[in-house]
């Protein structure tokens, strides 16, 4: 190599990192002369495959290799920066041990359960996965198979996987690992406001006054996020910082307030606030009477375990989401008693934190942004939870407006656009719609110019269910892609490993790397990933990116929508659908999925000519048609014209992005606020039409107690989540050896007496033991996450020490996200 | 993956404005990092190294830098040596 070409690597270096800063850039740097083959990378833009925060990188490839990344200066999200993570994304496609070729459980040249993997070809794959399909649907119908997906699936992705599903295979047991993570925040949305999403954007960072981090460790799981609010917080000396957390993590380096509470009573510290600006007279009683109404929500809903587990059978009214109108009298007198004193014994939180607090909120001259995550989702009473933030907000009229924002954090980069919107859940279509809904299923079913009563109006099993569904043995085919759920569900030993080794089941898992889901699979598939493919995805401020395929896949390996499309071909409408429906449709007799589901006219309606012509686009290249653009395009008439409204496809390969509904060509930064939202009506000032009379809803709801507390057996809270460095259950950032060398290991984070009083020291191997499973790790008393006493923390990423054996598998009885903050164990010396 | 490979990556570094010149002195003082801007608490640093291991043990001492407030990567380029 020559000293130009490094020379001129630097060079670039230096000019993207000054472009960034905003200083002038060097003249070592600025003048550099370059030959033709120093330029021969090609630079494309593609958002990044982690988070939901949705920055986009500029990825460059050489030779059919990605060889460079840098954070996109173009991007209103990230502005050129990048986190940890994004900046070693070049790496993720290149573990040693990804995939190349399917591998099928064989013994003595046949497919068995117990076999050992050997490569197959992908007929050979099919052939069996289409017998095990079949054989389900034939014999139990259409609920006895599923398909587990994920909220990193591209946009297109998981549309394809709905339409197979729900139109195709006519089952609803299509649920994404975004049940996991945002299930609570969804239910949230559509029980306050009838509408999904956040109403602000990224935008209120810069103008806010005051941020609130609910269970959100920003600086850790979203840190270009994180940039921007450290960025405010030290350019306006007047902008406070208040974190609440379980435990002391890096975001108490920036608080202004500090607080720690006691796992579950953020429900009683939200009704002290709500409490406290009804009692300092600062409720703004013209917002509050012009757009919103107030009910009682049910009470003692019970924890979504089995039907049989005790603590669902003590619940009054369990699994209720039902509630009744009230007062703002009523409420005033429901929330009174959170006073101040009792919500600090409970909670821990001293009465002055706990009042300065509420005086962010209620101080009328404060404009307010609270950010969450997982803290407030993966809660028994998550909804509540988010239920009871927007209360605050809507109380004092904070809300919609640039600065003023309850913003609910997304964890996967799709989790808004692929799981939400396209609605790949067990109960959910498109655009918000239902599949109980007769008129949503009738919407449906026109779009996807299928017979009337094609689409299943019972909803499927929901993510936990499924788990619990194959151990009884209920679910007998299963398809999992773009997750590893065995690492991610709570409970495995007891649900999901039985689940997924149970003898009458078929377990299909589509990956690039070979994950603890994948070793307990029957047939793996070798899937291609990020830039192997071109892909859409939509970010937490509702954010809609598009990228181009830049390089080919390793070996055999096939992206999941190519997997999913070419798997329609294997089955015909007369063997799976019944004789009433297809009466209906002779035209559709005897067709393949494929032909009726991907290759109707419609939704193959842009020809391949319409690709770029300077990409591979293996899919459309396979299919024969422009595959992305033409499902993109079809997706598209669920939204437009109904709130949800995106731009034509083409426009985001153009843009970095763009906020929907977008209509006219225009994103939209606040909805329902008159004037930034065009579907808020003319004079109403606030608009909250997902609700038929344009009112939010205000909650009257109560602290009820976690599932499982610290008792004298097992005396410790335990609370999992991730590190910066790792990406959820690390299949991806594992292989990445800087990120493996920062963080190796999980560790048990504990406070130094907690640790003493059980005779352990920093670094001693110990077990961690519930009810339900142990492992085994080593002590953590220092570093970045530092419990209180009663309290400890284990990382979740890592496949040696799976923390979930040790956590309960209770849910929000409402959204059914598991709550993986809290349950009780004990730590021994090992 | 080729064994010996050539490695550049850019930072900018964050620091108090009456910081910057002491930040600066004490980063291109630790070998394969060099500092090429320093402007009102601004830095951009490049790190140069053979291997990725280096390269991660460049970017975790640059947090450990007295005085700075936080580091951004922004570049990351490597080629096989040849």
């Amino acid at each position: 190599m020559t000293v130009s070409r490094r020379e001129f690597m630097k060079a670039n270096a230096i000019v993207a990192a000054a472009s960034v800063a905003g200083v002038s850039i060097p003249a070592e740097a600025s003048n550099v002369i370059t030959g033709e083959d120093l330029t021969r990378l090609s630079w494309n833009k593609a958002p990044c495959r982690f988070c939901g925060t949705g920055c986009s990188v500029n990825v460059a490839t050489l030779d059919g290799k990605v060889v460079a990344t840098h954070g996109d200066i173009q991007s209103p999200v990230n502005k050129g920066l990048n986190c940890v993570k994004g900046y070693f994304l070049s790496k993720i496609m290149y573990g040693k041990d990804r995939l190349q070729t399917p591998l099928l459980r064989k013994r003595d040249g046949k497919y068995h359960k117990e076999g050992d993997f050997t490569p197959v070809s992908w007929d050979e794959a099919f052939d069996i996965m289409a017998e095990k399909f079949k054989a389900a649907l034939k014999t139990k119908g259409p609920t006895s198979i599923g398909m587990f997906g994920s909220g990193q699936w591209t946009v297109l992705e998981g549309y394809a996987a709905v339409k197979l599903m729900k139109a195709g295979f006519r089952s609803n047991n299509i649920e994404p690992n975004a049940r996991h993570c945002m299930a609570s925040a969804v239910g949230g949305f559509m029980r306050t406001f009838g509408i999904d999403e956040p109403m602000g954007c990224y935008d209120d960072i810069e103008a806010t006054d005051a941020f609130v981090l609910w269970g959100s460790n920003m600086s850790e799981m979203h840190p270009i996020l994180w940039t921007r609010v450290t960025d405010r917080r030290l350019s306006a000396s007047h902008v406070k910082v208040a974190v609440l957390s379980t435990y002391r993590h890096r975001c108490y380096d920036l608080a202004d307030m500090d607080m720690i509470f006691t796992p579950q009573t953020d429900l009683a510290i939200l009704n002290f606030i709500a409490n406290y600006i009804i009692k300092t007279d600062r409720v703004n009683h013209d917002f509050v009477n012009k757009h919103t109404n107030f009910r009682r929500g049910d009470a003692d809903i019970g924890y979504g375990l089995r039907d049989e587990h005790p603590l669902q059978q003590a619940a009054a009214n369990p699994n209720s989401g039902g509630s009744k109108p009230m007062s703002f009298d009523e409420f005033a007198e429901f929330v009174s008693d959170y006073d101040e004193d009792y919500v600090s014994k409970l909670s821990g939180v001293s009465v002055e934190k706990l009042r300065a607090l509420a005086e962010l909120y209620a101080d009328p001259d404060r404009k307010v942004v609270s950010f969450w995550t997982m803290g407030v989702n993966q809660h028994t009473r998550g909804v509540w939870c988010n239920n009871l933030i927007y209360n605050i907000h809507l109380l004092t009229g904070k809300i919609a407006t640039p600065g003023n924002s309850p913003f609910s954090l997304t964890g996967q980069p799709s989790a808004c656009g692929t799981a939400r919107e396209v609605g790949t859940f067990s109960h959910r279509l498109p655009a918000d719609m239902v599949v109980a809904n007769e008129k949503h299923r009738k919407i449906a079913e026109k779009i996807w110019r299928l017979p009337e009563g094609t689409i299943v109006g019972k909803p499927g099993f929901h993510a936990v269910l499924h788990n619990r569904k194959l151990k009884d043995g209920d679910i007998n085919a299963y398809w999992v892609q773009c997750n590893n759920n065995m690492q991610a569900a709570a409970n495995i030993n007891e649900e999901a490993y039985p689940g997924y080794r149970n003898p009458d089941n078929f377990i299909v898992v589509s990956d690039p790397y070979p994950t603890v889901t994948a070793q307990a699979a029957d047939l793996v598939l070798p899937t291609a990933m990020w830039v192997e493919k071109e892909g859409v995805y939509g970010n937490a401020e509702r954010r809609t990116q598009s990228w181009y395929q830049m390089i080919e896949p390793p070996g055999e390996s096939r992206s999941d929508m190519w997997q999913v499309i070419e798997f329609s071909k294997r089955f015909t409408t007369d063997e799976i659908w019944p004789e009433e429906l297809l009466a209906k449709s002779p035209e559709l007799r005897g067709k393949t999925l494929y032909e009726v589901l991907f290759t109707n006219g419609h939704a193959n309606r842009y020809p391949l000519s319409d690709t770029s012509p300077d990409h591979s686009n293996n899919e459309s290249e396979y299919f024969g048609y422009y595959v992305q653009k033409s499902l993109f395009e079809e997706y598209a008439e669920f939204g437009r014209g109904k709130a949800h409204d995106l731009a034509p496809y083409d426009v985001y390969h153009q843009t970095r992005g763009l906020r929907w509904p977008v209509v006219d060509g225009k994103e939209t930064l606040w909805r329902f606020k008159e004037g930034s939202d065009p579907y808020a009506k003319p004079g109403s000032d606030w608009d909250f039409y997902g609700k038929p009379d344009g009112r939010a809803i205000i909650f009257a709801l109560p602290y009820e107690p976690a599932a499982e507390s610290p008792d004298e057996e097992y005396d410790l809270w335990l609370c999992t989540g991730r590190v910066l460095e790792h990406w959820h259950s690390g299949s991806m950032t594992r292989r990445v050896p800087e990120l493996q060398r920062a963080v190796p290991n999980a560790l048990v984070f504990m406070h130094p007496d907690d640790a003493r009083s059980r005779g352990l020291r920093r670094g001693d191997d110990v077990k961690i033991i519930s009810r339900r499973g142990e492992i085994r790790t080593r002590v953590e008393t220092r570093g970045r996450n530092r419990p209180p006493e009663g309290l400890v923390f284990v990382p979740w990423f890592d496949a040696s020490r799976l923390i979930n054996k040790v956590t309960l598998d209770a849910t929000d009885p409402l959204s059914k996200q598991t709550d993986y903050k809290k349950c009780a164990v004990k730590i021994e010396k090992a | 993956m080729p064994e010996s490979e050539y490695h550049v990556a850019s930072y900018v570094v964050k620091c108090r404005v009456q910081d910057g010149g002491a930040v600066a002195t004490e980063i291109e003082a630790m070998p394969g990092l060099e500092v090429h801007v320093e402007e009102k608490g601004k830095l951009v640093v490049t790190a140069e190294a053979e291997d990725v291991r280096q390269l991660a043990e460049m970017t975790a001492k640059l947090e450990t830098v007295s005085a700075v407030v936080s580091v951004a990567p922004v570049y990351h380029e490597f080629t096989p040596e040849s």
